[in-house]
């Protein structure tokens, strides 16, 4: 009875330990992620998943266990495990001529806010005279054009510079 | 509690109206400054009534945008500008941040590095599709900071001690956690609905609300309040031009108590432990970051607001070593800390930081 009980135990244990079975969806982490044809170093992409994609897992490979077998946009590859995750991104409430609504990272991502850099209403704020009086050095106005800048210089920056740099600090092909 | 102060209050306020005509000895006009005492009250209750609304409702992406990059540009000012060389483009070219003509100078050089260490931390994060932006602060006091919204800004006093890229990537990693929690929305919604109210009392001549609102002209005051009696419900639009006023007030007063008290001790620590799993998840070592606050000195201009860098540093080893034990039965497949966190770098920075220090 005690060694049933142990076992059950050990069973739960196991059950609960990655509670992700073959099959399940999971999410990809990071920038222009690589779907790989094997595990292999230099092995082909076959499709590149952006932030909150979502994917079928199959398990880890045998060989390479930090290597996740994925179904994603048809073909059947790896992805490294740090590029994984068993949540999705956080949902953003957008407001629309219907009153605000919950939508995920993809519709957000494609909704045009996710693009949005200082809005009208932040420039207004930082041009309107009041907040131009006095010594400080930048003015608001000054500051505005200044964070206008590196908006446009954080805007710039390409899927595929982030996933070179996820490269250079993993050593793994992304 | 507060509907007994209310009631209070408007029976003041009719009894004010009623003893001034009774002094003049004149009915109508007691009667006629009743009346319009009871307006105020009826008025002054609708518009109370109003800013809890304001308070209740959950804070959209576009409001929150709209108050981030208001509250980012005090930062700018506050730190003495950031270290780039600003476009002379005309205004329809700066809204379009993606086509900018960008000169290829050093400092801007630096920024395209620091957003692509940042915007590699981000995109592992739980808000991975916002626009992030990251920002280095004219300044030689060692601070980071953010603001809603996906703004970052590292000062730069603070790069001057970055020994490793490890250690940029925690700090960066440790505000981009605030945004990602929305740290700021407890001192938000509750600066919104104060500065509502003030602005309410203010309008009933009420002191609890000219006393607040005195930096202010009337004629600000008065752009304010119809704005706020526009406001019929749902979502506020701080991006509208007729709410200007709104805006103002609320971001204002939002840097004025982050700048007095920051976040919550609970929220730095929260912080710090969502910071070391996006470094981990990035692929750096943690120590980077752990070593980088235990060098801090306690008090003085370093990370005001935060807890001491002892605390902090204990507090991420007992997370460390959490995380340690747990991973023996880990709960994903894909958590970070399964690895073996001693074989992970510290990572070199780039020449355009070293350059910029």
């Amino acid at each position: 009875m005690r060694q049933a009980g142990m076992v059950l135990a050990l069973l739960l244990v196991a059950g609960a330990a990655w509670a992700l079975a073959p099959g399940d969806r999971v999410y990809v982490r990071g920038r222009d992620v690589a779907v790989l044809q094997s595990t292999a170093t230099g092995a082909a992409t076959l499709a590149k998943l952006q932030p909150g994609d979502a994917v079928v897992w199959r398990g880890a490979d045998k060989k390479r266990p930090t290597w996740h077998r994925v179904d994603a946009k048809g073909k059947s590859g790896f992805i490294y495990f740090a590029n994984l995750s068993t949540t999705p991104p956080a949902s953003e409430l957008l407001t629309s001529p219907q009153g605000a609504k919950k939508v995920d990272a993809q519709a957000f991502a494609s909704s045009g806010a996710a693009g949005k850099a200082l809005t009208e209403g932040a420039i207004r704020y930082g041009n309107q005279d009041e907040k131009n009086k006095g010594a400080l050095h930048p003015t608001m106005k000054e500051a505005v054009r200044q964070t206008q800048t590196v908006e446009a210089i954080a805007a710039q920056r390409t899927d595929e510079e982030i996933a070179a740099q996820a490269s250079r600090v993993t050593g793994v092909q992304q | 509690m507060k509907r007994l102060l209310l009631s209070l209050g408007a029976l003041g306020l009719v009894a004010c109206a009623a003893a001034s005509g009774f002094m003049k000895g004149d009915t109508s006009s007691i009667i006629s400054g009743v009346t319009e005492s009871t307006t105020t009250v009826v008025g002054l209750t609708q518009d109370l009534s109003k800013c809890d609304q304001i308070g209740a409702a959950e804070v959209t992406f576009d409001e929150e945008r709209t108050i981030g990059g208001a509250v980012a540009l005090n930062w700018v000012q506050q730190g003495g500008g950031l270290l780039v060389d600003v476009t002379t483009a005309d205004a329809n070219a700066l809204a379009s941040p993606k086509t900018l003509a960008i000169q290829e100078t050093p400092r801007n050089q630096l920024h395209k590095y620091l957003n692509v260490v940042g915007k590699n931390l981000a995109s592992r994060s739980t808000r991975p599709t916002l626009q992030w932006t990251f920002g280095v602060l004219d300044s030689e006091v060692v601070n980071a900071i953010s603001a809603p919204g996906g703004y970052v800004f590292v000062s730069r006093g603070l790069l001057k001690r970055v020994t490793n890229e490890a250690a940029l990537a925690g700090i960066l990693s440790h505000e981009i956690a605030h945004v990602t929690r929305k740290d700021a929305f407890a001192i938000y919604q509750k600066t919104k609905v104060d500065q509502c109210k003030s602005l309410a009392y203010a309008k009933a001549g009420q002191k609890e609300g000219t006393a607040v609102l005195r930096t202010y002209s009337p004629g600000f005051i008065n752009q304010a309040y119809s704005a706020l009696q526009a406001f019929s419900g749902g979502a506020l639009d701080l991006n509208a031009a007729a709410n200007n006023a709104l805006l103002t007030l609320f971001s204002d007063e939002f840097v004025h108590r982050y700048l007095e008290g920051g976040y919550a001790r609970d929220q730095e620590l929260q912080a710090d432990s969502v910071a070391l799993e996006l470094t981990v998840a990035s692929g750096y070592s943690p120590n980077g970051f752990v070593d980088f606050i235990g060098a801090l000195p306690s008090g003085g201009n370093f990370f005001a607001h935060h807890p001491p860098p002892s605390d902090r540093v204990s507090a991420m080893k007992l997370t460390l070593g959490k995380t340690r034990m747990a991973s023996a039965t880990p709960t994903s497949p894909f958590s970070p800390f399964s690895q073996d966190l001693s074989a992970l770098p510290l990572v070199p920075i780039h020449d355009e930081l070293a350059a910029a220090r």
